[in-house]
């Protein structure tokens, strides 16, 4: 039911649809149509549902709006605009929302400045932002063309008197859905849009707007929901991508820490001075700071020219760097993924990637925000900043020339989600457990939501076991299980859901100070957990060090002159995708031929050295896997050289750690990376044999075994306040109080003891190990690696130097990604009790 | 090594049973039972499922059983919501007065929380007293200086040890805390979280008694699946975790 626009419509059949109005304004203003627009307009015109990915600056939107604003001028010139909502447009950024506003009034303005038409064409912007008296406004006088966020969209849609205006919608408009679908907020969108249109006699047509993205199939059914059709029009390749990477240095590994920062920055340096405005992109906030930091430092006068732009600074700050950038005041704005979405941020003409993108997709999408016109080339280059980036970056360089997108996954049936939702269901009207299904099941995301499931979140919402003072809180919904039928419950529910719903958690922001009390800044929670005192890092573009934590406070000292020794900031990390993992480990083991014949044509020396000195370890590729046993210090490492992805990684490593201390009788601590994982243990409990070691990396039981492995991890703990919020669990805002999110945590802590203990299917706790293992992890992935390892496709080999190999360098370096722990608690309370003693007495 | 009691005090023994037995007087003390934490929780805003008034029976019922005591003293902290008495309180509270006034003497000392618990206790006419002497020992909740000569049995802190192994893992256990003088208890409560005897600073800890003593000299004893253990002394764990 997905299927390709094949016909490219030209500039006459298009006109031809047009009022004159709209066609002499667009034939001054623009002269002809874009690819997009040629394949696009006609089909939404004649009402399909449509997806549309193509290049920023191809006139994407436009091709979107098009037909719509048509239809709604040839009802104002007719005299016949109702008061209600025609155009629903949703996209993810409050920011692109007032762009879109603004490049829609100053057309509507000029044709109506050009003509006489009776009504006015009203467009109205809702977001979190939007005051009161502007929403008390929309609401007597609804705006023709809504624009709004998917939050937003879920308030008004049980706001009783304004969503009647929604009722008879024709279009919907979803931009940026590439950054929607593969989230928690793309399922919550997706069921806002069926409860939408539940009901209606005419249903609207649904257009998405998307960037460069994989598998189209997939994202075309996302945006028109299950078992609807769906038009794909792709024109991605219409645009032309220069993509070189560079190697700051000609030796990644011999080079002195402070010459090769010194080349880094020289060479990001002359490509700013050599280009109008240049776009970096870092992987990290915390780098993002880093490097303005020091171009500043080293470039005194681009001080001015070059601005932050991330997640963690004000909105305040964002516009003006935005307007600034776009209004080319700057010469370069460095960034982490804030300015990834669409935007509109001027003309920029070099990208500069700092350290591998991870993936491929997203690398495209970055160098694709330069060269604005669809005429212009966009320019990227990648930075490399160690051996593994520079093996990574050529593969990822080659992919990206080939179009080989990795693939995005969408979430499968999230219950908190869907939990908030069944609240403003609930709200709406009375439900037969059946009906609701049948609407939920048309959302993409939960076309195939087991009916059990869904009955074990109703029993929860309804929290008809608890008493009168508990019920307030606990039960959300009504729910007749003999009749199958739910509805409200008491007056409360309303302002619950109206102040809590929403996807994306609180972060626990630790406050940063000097001895002598001074506010320096925030940092997030997992950041400030890995500071040892001693380090130091940058803040608001100063560096400080770090002395000491107490509870949600952080105590540093400035030191203005230090350089920062900022531990690698994990948990932010982007992870590399699977997809590119495996092309990564075919180019290894060609690679490694190369290096071992002698014909190295083509290959950077620098990887040449890399492998040449990997041969002695056996170099890990797509069909072997090397797993290294050593002993260093107090631990013993195997690392594993399985190069899936983290997200595969880090299911694998769990259940590899998990087994391990499981048949030892031992603690572990991990540490996972793109390339492998390393699992450390106390020496004493000695080597393993081959095929102990082989018995880890077994398939059978590997989801039980994942399941197991987490259940006593940080992670997990973190995650289920997360859902626990979003399942209305934990409610942030109650009876207008705030709670801090140290609080939601501490609350978390609890409530996540007691649902294990009484109820193993408690729908809070199934989505958080779900979100684990299939969102933030890649289980399918791990799965099916190690099903090809054990039918003998991949092989497997233990090396056993007593020392690392190169390739494993990395991988130690990250330290401690988690702890996995022995099943048998009085085993581990006995090793515990003789070990502190034996240090009580020892001395 | 591992035991199931352990003599705190000469004739004063501390339990896995996160209780105190004393056999010359036929008595047994618990504390900081936390009832209604959960209906506490769920004002605020927390979804929270019922979960230790069953448990909590279940235990008493267990050392009741077992010690067959003439006399049950609980240390304060019967119930949670300090500001007035929540349904699950009167139900919850009642339902464990009712219990333990049917099979001993029962002495409620005052905690902290426990302003309101005077209403629900007249119900079964038990008294609830500041403090309870018994012999040369005063049992008093902690939250508030105690005085008088002799030994003094507080709770209040809810003392647990948390270590930390080689590779980084955590384990945490409820715990007792005594020299010749002072003896502190475990929290009877499975929710209520604790403070960490190893590497809690003088201000952090909640009785005033203690925080001017430190804890240094205490001796640990934590409540395991083993039993009880023998942790030496606070100042030996803190020494022993710099050593590892």
């Amino acid at each position: 039911m997905i299927s390709y626009a094949t016909q490219e419509y030209a500039d006459r059949d298009i006109y031809e649809l047009l009022v004159p109005e709209v066609r002499d304004w667009f034939r001054a203003k623009y002269g002809t149509f874009t690819p997009c627009q040629r394949y696009a307009v006609k089909e939404i015109h004649d009402g399909k549902n449509t997806l549309i990915s193509s290049p920023t600056g191809s006139g994407k939107t436009l091709s979107a709006f098009l037909a719509a604003i048509n239809e709604l001028l040839l009802l104002a010139k007719k005299g016949q605009l109702e008061d209600k909502i025609y155009v629903l447009y949703v996209s993810p950024l409050k920011a692109l929302n007032n762009d879109i506003e603004r490049n829609l009034e100053e057309p509507l303005r000029e044709l109506y400045r050009q003509h006489h038409i009776p009504d006015r064409m009203r467009i109205g912007v809702r977001t979190g932002d939007t005051s009161q008296k502007e929403r008390q406004q929309q609401a007597r006088r609804p705006p023709h063309i809504f624009i709004t966020t998917p939050e937003s969209l879920a308030i008004v849609l049980n706001a009783p008197k304004f969503s009647q205006k929604l009722q008879e919608v024709r279009w919907i408009i979803v931009d940026e859905i590439h950054s929607l679908a593969d989230n928690k907020r793309g399922s919550h969108l997706s069921l806002s849009l069926e409860r939408l249109q539940q009901g209606m006699r005419r249903k609207p047509i649904r257009i998405g707007l998307s960037a460069t993205i994989s598998p189209m199939e997939d994202i075309a059914r996302f945006l028109a929901g299950a078992r609807r059709t769906c038009l794909v029009v792709d024109v991605t390749s219409a645009k032309k991508t220069d993509i070189q990477v560079l190697s700051p240095v000609d030796d990644l590994i011999y080079t002195p820490a402070s010459e090769a920062s010194s080349a880094l920055y020289d060479t990001l340096h002359r490509h700013i001075v050599d280009h109008r405005t240049t776009l970096v992109f870092t992987n990290t906030r915390s780098a993002t700071e880093r490097v303005v930091f020091n171009l500043k430092q080293r470039h005194p006068e681009l001080e001015g020219a070059i601005e932050a732009h991330h997640g963690s600074l004000s909105r305040e700050v964002r516009i003006d760097v935005e307007e600034r950038l776009k209004n080319g005041e700057l010469r370069c704005v460095v960034s982490s993924t804030s300015l990834e979405l669409g935007i509109d941020i001027g003309y920029v003409d070099l990208v500069v990637l700092l350290g591998s993108p991870k993936s491929v997709t997203r690398a495209l999408q970055r160098i694709g925000r330069s060269g604005h016109f669809l005429h212009e080339t966009s320019k990227g280059r990648i930075l490399v900043l160690d051996r593994d980036d520079l093996v990574e970056c050529t593969v990822l360089a080659r992919e990206a020339k080939k179009g080989r997108l990795d693939r995005i996954r969408i979430p499968r049936d999230p219950l908190d989600v869907l939990a908030q939702h069944v609240v403003g269901m609930a709200l709406q009207q009375q439900w037969g457990v059946e009906e609701a299904l049948r609407v939920i099941r048309r959302a993409h995301p939960y076309r195939n939501l087991p009916k059990k499931d869904f009955q074990r979140l109703l029993h929860y919402l309804a929290g008809e076991y608890e008493e009168l003072e508990g019920q307030k809180v606990y039960g959300k919904i009504w729910y007749d299980q003999e009749e199958q039928r739910f509805g409200r419950r008491g007056k409360m529910v309303r302002p619950i859901y109206y102040l809590n719903l929403g996807t994306i958690p609180d972060e626990v922001a630790v406050k940063v100070y000097t001895a002598d009390r001074h506010f320096v800044g925030k940092v997030e929670e997992p950041f400030a957990e890995r500071l040892k005192p001693g380090d130091i890092f940058v803040l608001a573009g100063k560096t400080y060090e770090f002395v000491r934590s107490r509870r949600l406070r952080l105590v540093v000292k400035p030191r203005p002159e230090a350089q920062p020794t900022i531990p690698s900031w994990f948990s932010e990390q982007l992870p590399l995708s699977y997809d590119l993992a495996r092309e990564i480990s075919a180019f290894r083991r060609t690679a490694e031929q190369k290096v071992r014949s002698g014909y190295t044509d083509g290959l950077a020396p620098a990887i040449v050295g890399y492998f040449r000195e990997q041969l002695h370890f056996g170099v890990p590729h797509d069909r072997r896997v090397t797993v290294e046993s050593f002993e260093q210090d107090e631990f013993r490492h195997l690392i594993f050289h399985t190069l899936v992805g983290r997200q595969a990684n880090d299911a694998l490593a769990r259940v590899a750690a998990h087994r391990l201390a499981n048949t030892k009788g031992l603690n572990a601590r991990l540490a996972i990376t793109d390339n492998g994982f390393d699992v450390m243990y106390a020496r004493r409990h000695g080597d393993l044999s081959d095929g102990d070691i082989a018995a880890l990396l077994s398939p059978d039981g590997l989801r039980d075994d994942l399941q197991s492995a987490l259940k006593n991890t940080e992670m997990l703990k973190r995650r289920f306040r997360h859902v626990a919020a979003r399942s209305f669990m934990i409610l942030k805002n109650y009876l207008g109080h705030e709670m801090s999110v140290s609080r939601q945590q501490r609350h978390a802590a609890v409530l996540f003891k007691v649902v294990q203990e009484i109820d193993p299917y408690f729908p809070a706790l199934t989505e958080t190990y779900r979100e684990i293992m299939e969102d933030t992890m890649d289980i399918d992935h791990a799965e099916e690696f190690l099903s090809l390892l054990s039918r003998g496709r991949i092989a497997l080999e233990v090396i056993r130097r007593g020392m690392p190999s190169p390739f494993s360098f990395n991988i130690m370096a990250v330290g401690a990604s988690d702890i996995v722990l022995m099943e048998d608690r009085r085993a581990f309370t006995r090793q515990m009790h003789q070990q502190v003693m034996e240090a009580v007495h020892g001395g | 090594m591992e035991a199931d009691q352990q003599e705190l005090w000469p004739g004063w023994l501390a339990t896995s049973e996160r209780c105190l037995y004393v056999p010359g007087e036929e008595t047994v003390v618990v504390a900081d039972l936390h009832l209604g934490y959960e209906g506490v929780l769920r004002l605020e805003g927390v979804a929270m499922p019922r979960y230790q008034g069953d448990r909590i029976m279940q235990r008493l019922q267990r050392i009741l059983d077992r010690y067959r005591p003439r006399r049950v003293v609980v240390n304060g902290d019967f119930k949670h919501e300090f500001g007035k008495n929540l349904q699950m309180e009167w139900r919850e509270v009642g339902a464990a007065l009712d219990f333990l006034s049917r099979r001993a003497e029962v002495v409620l000392v005052r905690g902290n929380h426990d302003n309101f618990l005077k209403t629900i206790a007249a119900r079964f006419e038990v008294p609830v007293v500041e403090e309870h002497r018994m012999g040369e020992v005063t049992i008093a909740h902690g939250h508030r200086p105690v005085a008088g000569e002799g030994r003094v049995l507080l709770a209040h802190e809810h003392p647990v040890v948390r270590l930390r192994d080689e590779v980084g893992a955590l384990l945490t256990l409820p715990c007792y805390l005594y020299d010749r003088e002072v003896a502190v208890m475990p929290a009877f409560s499975p929710l209520a979280s604790g403070t960490d005897v190893s590497t809690a600073e003088r201000e952090d800890l909640l009785s005033p008694l203690l925080r001017s003593r430190g804890l240094d000299s205490l001796r640990v004893v934590a409540v395991s699946g083993l039993g009880l253990l023998d942790f030496s002394t606070v100042a030996g764990l803190s020494r022993a975790s710099h050593r590892r």
